[in-house]
C-alpha cells in the first residue's frame, strides 16, 4: 500500500507543469565579465536571482573572493516583470547584485558561487573562474573591450539591470559602442548609490602659467535633480576663465558603471592657470540637491579635492627676458604706419600678440634714445576653442621720433615656454625702419619733446675742491678692542686679585694664631698635669708644644726625624746653633722623662726649660723659616 | 770707509729717496689734475665720448675725488641727453653720482642729479612694461647696522666701556669704604658711592654689549661687502652655476650690495632679491 502511494506521488510530481515548479524555486545565475583580465584591470561579477513575485523576494547578496582578488561593495538593483504568454500571466521579481573586482596578482582564480538570502535560506549561483595575466603580458586582454550587454527593448538607456532569460539574446562577439569608453567620465565604481559629484582635471603636473582644465560632473541614476546653494571650488592660487557659457546647456552623457546606467553632466568647467609653483589644492565643489524620484531632500554632495604639483619651466636654456607664467604658443605681428615722419611727429605702431594660452598682458618694446614710446592702448580678444583658452592682445603705441634720419625701430620679442614642444620659444616681430625728417618748429611746439629734464643738472666742476677724507674707523685697530674690554676686565681682575691676597693673608695669620694657641694650650696642660703628678701627660704635652714651636718657627715638621737629627735640621734652616742644640737637649730630656723616670730632671725644671726653648724659638727671625 | 762716512752716505741716500718719492707723488698728482682738466675741457666742448674716456682713465688710475666723479656722471648724462647714449650709461652716471655722495655726503647737486637719473630709469621701465622700482629697501642687517655709522657705534661702545669701568672702580671703592666705615663708623659718602656703582655697572655692561655688537656687525659688513650700482639695462639674477634664475632682475642704476666674487660672477643683494650676476653688470663704488 505504502509503495503504491509513493509511486503515485512521484508520478504526480513528474507530470506537473514546469512553470508550476519554477514558481516554487528561484532562478539563480552568476557570471563574471570578462573572465580573462590583467592584474589591476577591474572586472565584474554579477548575481541574478529571479523569483515569483507572489513569493518571498531575494535579499542580502554575498560574494566571497579568494586571496589575490579585492571586491567592492555590491551594487544592488531590484525589478519586477510582468509577461503574458499564451494566455498565461506571469509576474516575476528579480535581484541583481554586481561586484567590481580587481586582481592584485596573476593566476587562475576559482571564485565561490555568489549567494543571496531567499525564503529563510541562501540560494547560490554557479562557481566562477577568472584568469589573471601579468600587466602587459603578450596575449593578455588589456586592450580588449568588454562585450556590451544585449539591448533591452524596455530599457534603451541601460538604466535597469539586466534580467536573464527574458529579453536576452545570445551575446554577440561583434564590437558595439561602449559608453564606458569615455575616459573623462568613466569610473570603476559609483561614489554614491543615487547621485554624486566628481572633479576631473586634464593634467596634474602643469608648469606655472600652463592651462589646467577643471570639470566638475554630476552623476545621477535617473530622474530630475534640482540643485541649490552651489559652492564653487576654492581656487586662490589660479587665474581662471569660465569654459561653460551661461546661455548654453551642457550636454548630458550616459555612462555604464558596473553595468548600471548613469547620467553625467558637467556643471562647472574652468580653465585654470597656476600662479605659483608647489603643491596647490583645488578645493571641492558642494551642492545641495533635491530629487523626488531619487528621494533626495536637501542632500549635500561634494566633489573631491584635487592636488596639483606645479613646477616652473626648466631654468636651463631659459632665455633672457622670460617672465614666469608666459606659457603657451604665441606669435607676434607688428605694423608701423606711417613709415616716414618728422622729428616730433606721431607714428602708430600696432603689435598683435596672439596664440593659445593665457595671453601675456605686457610686451617689451625696444627702448632707444631716438624715439619715445607713449603709453599703449590695449585691446583683448580672448575666446575658448576646444576647451583651450586662446586669443590675442593688441597693443597700439604712439611713437615719437626725437632725432632725424633713418631710425631702426628694432624688434619686439616675447620669450615663452611651449608646453607641447617642451621647449622655450620666442615670438618676434621686426618693426623695421623709420624715415624721420628734421622739424625744428615741431620740436618747439610739442612740450613732450622739448621738455628736457636734464636741464636741471648742475654745471661741470672745473676744479677739484677739497673734501674731507674719511679716516679708518677705530674698529680696525686692535688696541681699540683691547681697551674696550680690557679696562673693565682689568678692574675686575684687580679687585679679585686684591680679595684673594687678603684672603690668603688672613688665612696665614689664622693658621699662625692657631699654632700659638696650640703651644699655649699644650704648655697649660703640662702645668696642670704637673700639679696632678701625671707624668705621662706632662711629657706628652711638652712634646707637642715643642714640636709645634719648631714648626711655627722654622716650618720643619720635626716629628718625622730622629731626635739626634733635629738640631742639625734646625741649623740647616738657619736657626742659631745654640737654639738648635738647646731644643734637641730639651726634646731628649722630655723623652727621657717619659720613658726613664729614674735619671730624668724634675718635672718643674723640665716644664720651665721647655717654656724657655719655646720662647727662644718664637723669637727666631722670619729668615729662619725660609 | 770710516763710520762717519758710512753714516753720511746713508743719510744722503735716504734724503734722495724721500725727494724722489715725493717728486713722484707730486708728479702723479699733477698728472691726475691735468687729466681732470682735460676731461673738463672735453665736457665743456661737447666732446662727450672723449670726456667719458678721460674721466674713466682718471678713475682707473685710482684717483678718487667727488668732483671728478661728478664730472664723470655729467659726461655720461651728456651722452644720454645728446641721444648718443650707450647701453648702461644711466647706470654708470648713477654709479659716479653715488661715488660723489659717498665722498661728500652733502653734495646737493649730485643728490639731485641722482634723483633725475633714477626717475629716467623708472620712466623707461614703466614704458616697457617692467616694474618702475629702482630703489629697494635695505636688508634687515644693513638697516640695523647702518642706522648709524661704524664710527658712531665704536665711540658709543668706548663710552659704555668707560661707564662700566668707572662703575666697577666705584664698587671696589665702596667695598673698601664699607670696610673702613665698619671699623670707624664714620663714612658719610659710602651710600652715594655704592648707589653710583650700582647704577653704572649694569647700564655700562648692557650698553657695551649692544654697541660692541653693532660695531662688530658694521665692521663685518664693511669688510665683507661693498656698494655697487647696476650699469647694465638689467642685471639678471643667476644661480651659483651661472644659470638664469626666475627670481627676476635688478634694474639699471639700482644701488646694490656686492659680496663674494667667483670668476665672472658676483653675489648681489638688492632689497629682498639676492643672487649672482655677471660682474660687468655692476660697478663697484670707490671707497673714500
Amino acid at each position: 500500500m505504502n509503495r503504491l502511494f509513493i509511486f503515485l506521488l512521484a508520478a504526480l510530481i513528474a507530470f506537473l507543469p514546469r512553470e508550476l515548479r519554477a514558481q516554487s524555486e528561484p532562478s539563480v545565475s552568476a557570471s563574471v565579465q570578462p573572465n580573462d583580465v590583467q592584474v589591476g584591470e577591474p572586472f565584474s561579477i554579477q548575481l541574478n536571482v529571479t523569483t515569483d513575485a507572489s513569493g518571498p523576494s531575494a535579499s542580502d547578496p554575498r560574494l566571497v573572493v579568494p586571496e589575490g582578488l579585492r571586491a567592492s561593495q555590491p551594487s544592488v538593483a531590484t525589478q519586477t516583470q510582468i509577461s503574458f504568454i499564451n494566455g498565461h500571466l506571469t509576474r516575476r521579481s528579480g535581484l541583481t547584485a554586481t561586484w567590481q573586482v580587481v586582481a592584485t596578482r596573476e593566476g587562475v582564480f576559482g571564485i565561490a558561487p555568489p549567494s543571496a538570502a531567499w525564503n529563510g535560506r541562501r540560494v547560490q549561483g554557479s562557481a566562477l573562474r577568472v584568469k589573471v595575466h601579468a600587466p602587459g603580458a603578450p596575449g593578455s586582454p588589456g586592450s580588449r573591450r568588454r562585450a556590451p550587454s544585449t539591448p533591452n527593448p524596455f530599457d534603451p538607456f541601460g538604466m535597469f539591470p539586466r534580467f536573464p532569460n527574458v529579453f536576452d539574446t545570445p551575446e554577440s562577439e561583434s564590437p558595439q559602442p561602449d559608453v564606458q569608453a569615455d575616459p573623462e567620465i568613466a569610473i570603476d565604481a559609483p561614489l554614491d548609490s543615487k547621485v554624486f559629484l566628481r572633479s576631473v582635471v586634464d593634467q596634474r603636473s602643469p608648469v606655472v602659467g600652463e592651462q589646467v582644465t577643471l570639470t566638475v560632473f554630476i552623476y545621477q541614476r535617473m530622474g530630475m535633480v534640482e540643485y541649490t546653494d552651489a559652492h564653487e571650488p576654492s581656487l586662490p592660487d589660479f587665474l581662471r576663465r569660465e569654459l561653460i557659457q551661461h546661455n548654453v546647456e551642457p550636454e548630458t552623457r550616459r555612462v555604464n558603471i558596473n553595468g548600471v546606467g548613469w547620467l553625467v553632466k558637467p556643471i562647472f568647467k574652468v580653465a585654470l592657470f597656476p600662479l605659483r609653483s608647489g603643491e596647490i589644492d583645488i578645493g571641492p565643489m558642494q551642492l545641495t540637491l533635491n530629487s523626488r524620484t531619487l528621494g533626495l531632500q536637501n542632500a549635500v554632495r561634494a566633489s573631491q579635492t584635487i592636488r596639483l604639483r606645479v613646477s616652473e619651466p626648466p631654468s636651463s636654456g631659459r632665455p633672457v627676458g622670460y617672465q614666469l607664467g608666459d606659457v603657451g604658443a604665441y606669435s607676434l605681428s607688428a605694423t608701423v604706419d606711417p613709415r616716414s615722419t618728422e622729428v616730433g611727429g606721431a607714428v602708430g605702431v600696432t603689435i598683435v600678440l596672439g596664440g593659445v594660452g593665457n595671453v601675456p598682458n605686457a610686451i617689451r618694446v625696444p627702448i632707444s634714445s631716438s624715439v619715445e614710446w607713449l603709453e599703449p592702448q590695449v585691446r583683448e580678444n580672448i575666446e575658448v576653442e576646444n576647451s583651450k583658452v586662446r586669443g590675442s592682445r593688441t597693443f597700439t603705441y604712439v611713437v615719437r621720433p626725437k632725432t632725424a634720419g633713418t631710425l631702426d625701430l628694432g624688434a619686439v620679442t616675447l620669450p615663452y615656454w611651449n608646453p607641447e614642444h617642451r621647449a622655450y620659444e620666442t615670438a618676434r616681430a621686426v618693426l623695421g625702419q623709420l624715415q624721420v625728417a628734421g622739424n625744428a618748429a615741431a620740436l618747439n611746439k610739442d612740450p613732450t619733446v622739448t621738455h628736457d629734464a636734464w636741464s636741471a643738472l648742475a654745471a661741470p666742476r672745473a676744479e677739484l675742491r677739497p673734501f674731507t677724507r674719511a679716516r679708518d674707523p677705530f674698529t680696525d685697530k686692535p688696541l681699540y678692542w683691547f681697551g674696550l674690554f680690557g679696562l673693565p676686565v682689568a678692574v675686575v681682575m684687580g679687585s679679585l686679585g686684591s680679595r684673594s691676597m687678603k684672603r690668603m693673608r688672613s688665612g696665614i695669620a689664622a693658621r699662625r694664631a692657631g699654632a700659638e694657641r696650640g703651644i699655649d694650650k699644650a704648655l697649660a696642660e703640662a702645668r696642670d698635669a704637673k700639679k696632678r703628678g701625671d707624668r705621662m701627660v706632662v711629657a706628652a704635652s711638652l712634646d707637642r708644644a715643642l714640636y709645634l714651636a719648631i714648626e711655627r718657627a722654622t716650618g720643619l715638621r720635626a716629628r718625622a726625624l730622629l731626635l739626634e737629627e733635629v738640631p742639625r735640621a734646625l741649623q740647616e734652616r738657619h736657626a742659631p746653633a745654640e737654639v738648635a742644640t738647646e731644643t734637641g737637649q730639651v726634646l731628649a730630656a722630655v723623652e727621657a722623662f717619659r720613658f726613664v723616670p729614674e735619671g730624668a730632671p724634675e718635672v718643674g725644671v723640665l716644664v720651665d726649660q721647655a717654656a724657655a726653648v719655646i720662647r727662644r724659638l718664637a723669637r727666631l727671625s722670619p729668615g729662619a723659616k725660609a | 770707509m770710516s763710520r762717519a762716512a758710512r753714516a753720511l752716505v746713508s743719510a744722503v741716500f735716504a734724503l734722495v729717496t724721500i725727494v724722489l718719492l715725493a717728486g713722484t707723488a707730486v708728479a702723479a698728482e699733477d698728472d691726475a689734475t691735468s687729466l681732470f682738466q682735460k676731461g673738463v675741457v672735453a665736457l665743456r666742448d661737447g666732446s662727450l665720448n672723449e670726456a667719458v674716456e678721460t674721466f674713466e682713465a682718471l678713475a682707473d688710475r685710482g684717483f678718487v675725488h667727488p668732483d671728478a666723479s661728478f664730472d664723470r656722471a655729467l659726461s655720461y648724462l651728456g651722452r644720454v641727453r645728446a641721444g648718443i647714449e650707450h647701453p648702461g650709461d644711466l647706470g654708470r652716471a648713477a654709479a659716479a653720482l653715488e661715488e660723489t655722495l659717498l665722498l661728500r655726503a652733502d653734495d646737493r647737486d649730485a643728490e639731485m642729479a641722482l634723483e633725475l637719473v633714477r626717475a629716467e630709469v623708472a620712466r623707461r621701465r614703466s614704458r616697457s612694461g617692467a616694474s618702475a622700482d629702482v630703489d629697494a629697501r635695505p636688508t634687515i642687517d644693513r638697516a640695523v647696522f647702518g642706522f648709524a655709522s661704524e664710527w658712531t657705534w665704536s665711540i658709543l661702545a668706548a663710552f659704555s666701556s668707560l661707564i662700566l669701568t668707572a662703575g666697577l672702580v666705584l664698587r671696589v671703592v665702596a667695598a673698601q669704604m664699607a670696610g673702613v666705615g665698619a671699623a670707624t663708623r664714620d663714612m658719610p659718602h659710602e651710600a652715594a658711592v655704592h648707589l653710583a656703582s650700582t647704577i653704572a655697572v649694569p647700564i655700562g655692561a648692557a650698553c657695551l654689549l649692544v654697541f660692541a655688537v653693532l660695531a662688530v656687525g658694521a665692521r663685518q659688513l664693511r669688510m665683507t661687502t661693498s656698494d655697487g650700482v647696476v650699469v647694465a639695462p638689467e642685471a639678471h639674477l643667476l644661480t651659483e652655476k651661472g644659470v638664469l634664475s626666475s627670481r627676476g632682475a635688478i634694474p639699471e642704476a639700482a644701488r646694490v650690495e656686492l659680496g663674494e666674487q667667483r670668476g665672472a660672477l658676483v653675489h648681489v643683494r638688492w632689497g629682498a632679491l639676492e643672487g649672482w650676476t655677471q660682474s660687468d653688470a655692476v660697478r663697484r663704488l670707490a671707497r673714500p
